[in-house]
Order: C-alpha cells, then structure tokens, then sequence
C-alpha cells in the first residue's frame, strides 16, 4: 500500500475587496500553481484532482481539470462546505493509498461578493429556500446566535467569554501577513462592535474574502517522505436529523475512536485549526473531543485561549484571516501543514509536531450537520 | 387570524416531522399524515435585519422545532401562521409555497 503525505499547502491570498479578474477559477487556478510549484511538481504528474466551490458553476470539476491542462485518473467535487477540506483529504488518501492516483492536489476557493453570498444563503439547501428565505432571515448569523444563546445558558457564560475567540485569534492574526484583519482587538473592542444578531457581534462572525486554498497529497518517491501524514481522520454528518440543540456535533461520537486511531490524545496536540464560523462552534468542537478540561469553558476560554495563548486557529483563523467561501475549511488546514512544516513565520509555534483539524457546516434547517476531523503529524 | 401550519407525523411511529422529508428520522418509516399545527411555546428570539425583524425558535406541543418570524409581542407562545405578516401570529413558511409567498407581497 502506498503511503500518502500532504506534501504542500498554500493560501492564494485572501482580499475583501478583490479585482473584478480575481474570479473563481482565477484564484483556484492561483492555488492549484501555488501548491505544486512549492513542492517543484510538474503540473503533468498530478493525476487527482479535488475541488470544493459555491461558484465555480456553471463548471465542474472536470471542467477546472481541463483549463488546468490536467489529465487526471481521480476526480472529486465536494459540496460540502466547512467540512469539505477534511472530506476531500479522507477521500484523497483513501484514493492514493490504494494505488488510484500518486498525487492529488485539493483545492477550494471562491470568490464571493455581496450578491453571490446573499444568493448562496437564500438557495443553500431547499430547507432554506422554502422554510427559511421567505422569513427574510439573511443569512446563518440568526440561527447561530440562536444556537450561541443555548450555549451561553448552558453554561453560564457572557458575551465576554465568546470575546476570548475572537481577541486570541486576532492576537494571532497579527502574525499573519495574509490576515485580512490584523490589527489588535481588545474586549472595549469587542463589546462596542455593532451587534449583527444577539448575542452576536461584528466579531463574532466571519469576514467575507475572496480567495483560495490547496494541499497536495503525495505518494510520490522523494516527495512524500518530507510530508506531513494523516494520522487519524473521522466524520458523522446529519448526526440527530436538526433535532437536537446544536450544542454538541457528529464529533462528539468519533472523538474516542479519532484519538485511538492517532494514537495520541487531546494533550499531544501542539496546534488546532478548528472551524470558527462562530466563536461558540470552536467551543462546542473543542468540547466534543474533549479538549476543554473538566468541561469547563469559561476557564478553558480565559486561562487557556487568552492568558497562555494556547495555538489555536494561529492564521486568526476565518474570524480575523477571512472565509473565502468553500475555502472556509481548507484554510485551517493549509494553516496547521504550514506550523507541521515550520513554515508559519512570526507565528510558529515552536516544536509543533501534532496538530487536529476539523470541519463543520453545512446548516440544513437549525445548524450545521457535518463534521469531520483529521489528525496530523509533522516529518520533522 | 391564525391559519396554523401544517406538520406531518409517521404513521409508523408518530415522530413529527418539519420541514418534510420522505423518510421518519425515528422509525425510518415512509407513510406520514398531514395535520395542522395552531401554537407553539416559543424558546428563543433573535432580533435581525434593517428593518428589524424578530426571529425565533419554536416548539409544538408534541415536540417539533420550527424557526419562525414573530408578529406578536408574547415571548412565551404564539399563535401559528403559514402567511406571512399577520399580527399577533408566528409565521412559518410551508415548503413548496416560498414562492407564491415572495409574489404575495
């Protein structure tokens, strides 16, 4: 069996106002080259292609493959959302493992404008079109500041809790060159923002950028043995039908199995890239694969995130670095390959070897119904 | 007036169900019945938009979730509507009638 790695990743930058040619495939095609020229791959030895786009239609993947001038033996497009990254990975190793293809290159961008994204939330699912557009509800920022007041009395928290995300990862931000927003944030910050939708504020939710992101996933000689390996990768999507309170996700059920199949546990995790659409979906993440200790968030929030600076989301995460759309999950991966290969500038995390990446999204009618998690460990 | 909404229950096994699906998420059961839904407590409100419109969760009696714009002022119940605007009620839009909603206005 062949043995896979992600031996590159690179973030075609991310801009909120972009240039009327950065256009979808103008940023995935940026991506696609940034990935391979970095690990110095002809471009004819990719033989897999995966793709993730809100907008790349009326194209397809194939159709990406063709303008690319690639002639690929494995192809996929995921729909998938924040969890697409990591189900395009569990898919890619799979592929390579089994002799399917030798090197896979995924990537996953858009570019999103007003109008596109106020298109995309109106026509996400048929749930939404139907049962929630005509409510005139704008977009996810209701129903998650509906599932953020849940967890709030579920556990005691204020809204200066949830400001601990955000301010940590725009600490971080401020080490990252390709953070759209970078400058300081501190609590008056935070608490003066405009409220979007209560209890959440501007900064509680994503910027909107337009931009891309790739991996390359290798099983090529040379190559793949200065790469990072898959260590574990579980998912569960639609895990209780959008009847639950969205307080827990499908990664609640798999953690024990992902931390067996690592063979680590939560305290080995040197870096997280966790899928930040809201600053409590961090928080409920973390908690399922129990790595908030003693299930404590308000402690896990202020000692851990804020006072020790604990490394996650070290890019700023989407909250402070952007969500390029369908790139909303692969940018926290790209970021994690980025610490595993000591690549990550004023921001590395010393002696990082281990890091967990999840996914999530994908709101059906109340909240998001994928999840998946991947963990990963450095050559170094 | 309140039109109430109309919800499905399986046949198998009496699992609620909204919006439908061809499939009980409980019994995996495929026969469903129709019935028509009048109140709901109501569990959470979000205030969104310019102007600003009052969004909620909702729960029927028997236990269905719904996401809902409120006409009314009560913060515990309310009245069901699956038209949109009338004073006093809950709207809850019927999938499959989105459209014939947008060109009502």
């Amino acid at each position: 069996m062949n043995t896979p790695a992600i031996v590159a990743a690179y973030e075609a930058p991310y801009t909120r106002h972009p240039a009327p040619e950065r256009t979808t495939e103008h940023v995935l095609t940026e991506a696609f080259f940034g990935a391979v020229e970095q690990v110095g791959l002809p471009p004819a030895e990719v033989d897999g292609l995966g793709v993730s786009s809100f907008t790349l239609g009326p194209d397809h993947a194939v159709d990406l493959a063709w303008r690319l001038g690639l002639r690929v033996r494995w192809i996929m497009q995921d729909p998938h959302g924040g969890a697409s990254a990591v189900n395009l990975l569990q898919h890619a190793v799979r592929a390579v493992e089994a002799g399917d293809a030798t090197t896979i290159v995924l990537v996953a961008g858009d570019h999103l404008d007003r109008a596109a994204f106020a298109k995309l939330a109106a026509e996400y699912n048929r749930a939404t079109a139907q049962a929630l557009a005509p409510l005139g509800f704008g977009g996810p920022n209701a129903l998650f500041a509906m599932v953020t007041g849940r967890h709030m009395a579920a556990h005691g928290l204020t809204d200066t809790d949830y400001a601990q995300v955000a301010i940590a990862q725009r600490w971080w931000a401020g080490r990252n060159p390709g953070a759209v927003y970078r400058s300081p944030l501190g609590l008056d910050d935070y608490l003066n923002s405009p409220v979007v939708a209560s209890p959440l504020r501007r900064y509680d939710c994503v910027p909107l950028v337009t931009g891309a992101d790739a991996i390359v996933v290798s099983a090529a000689p040379g190559v793949a043995d200065r790469g990072v390996r898959v260590r574990a990768v579980a998912a569960i999507h639609n895990a209780d039908g959008q009847e639950g309170d969205g307080l827990s996700t499908g990664l609640a059920d798999v953690g024990d199995r992902l931390w067996e199949q690592a063979g680590c546990g939560p305290e080995d995790i040197d870096v997280a890239s966790v899928y930040d659409d809201y600053p409590v979906m961090v928080l409920v993440q973390l908690a399922d694969l129990g790595m908030v200790p003693a299930g404590d968030v308000k402690r896990f929030v202020h000692d851990r995130l804020t006072a020790r600076r604990w490394p996650l989301n070290t890019s700023g995460g989407q909250l402070s670095a952007g969500q390029a759309g369908a790139a909303g999950g692969m940018h926290g991966l790209v970021e994690a390959v980025r610490q595993l290969q000591g690549r990550a500038g004023e921001r590395q995390v010393d002696g990082a070897q281990r890091a967990l990446v999840t996914g999530y999204g994908m709101t059906l009618y109340r909240y998001g119904a994928c999840a998946n998690a991947v963990v990963l460990e450095g050559a170094r | 007036m309140s039109t109430g909404i109309t919800v499905r229950s399986c046949d198998g096994c009496g699992h609620g169900q909204f919006p439908p699906r061809p499939v009980c998420s409980q019994c995996t059961g495929r026969e469903f019945s129709s019935r028509t839904v009048h109140w709901a407590r109501i569990e959470e409100v979000v205030s969104v938009g310019d102007p600003v419109i009052r969004l909620a969760t909702l729960r029927t009696g028997d236990g269905i979730v719904l996401i809902g714009r409120l006409h009314g002022d009560s913060d515990t119940s309310t009245p069901l509507s699956d038209q949109p605007d009338i004073p006093g009620t809950a709207y809850v839009p019927a999938p499959g009638r989105a459209g014939r909603d947008e060109s009502d206005r």
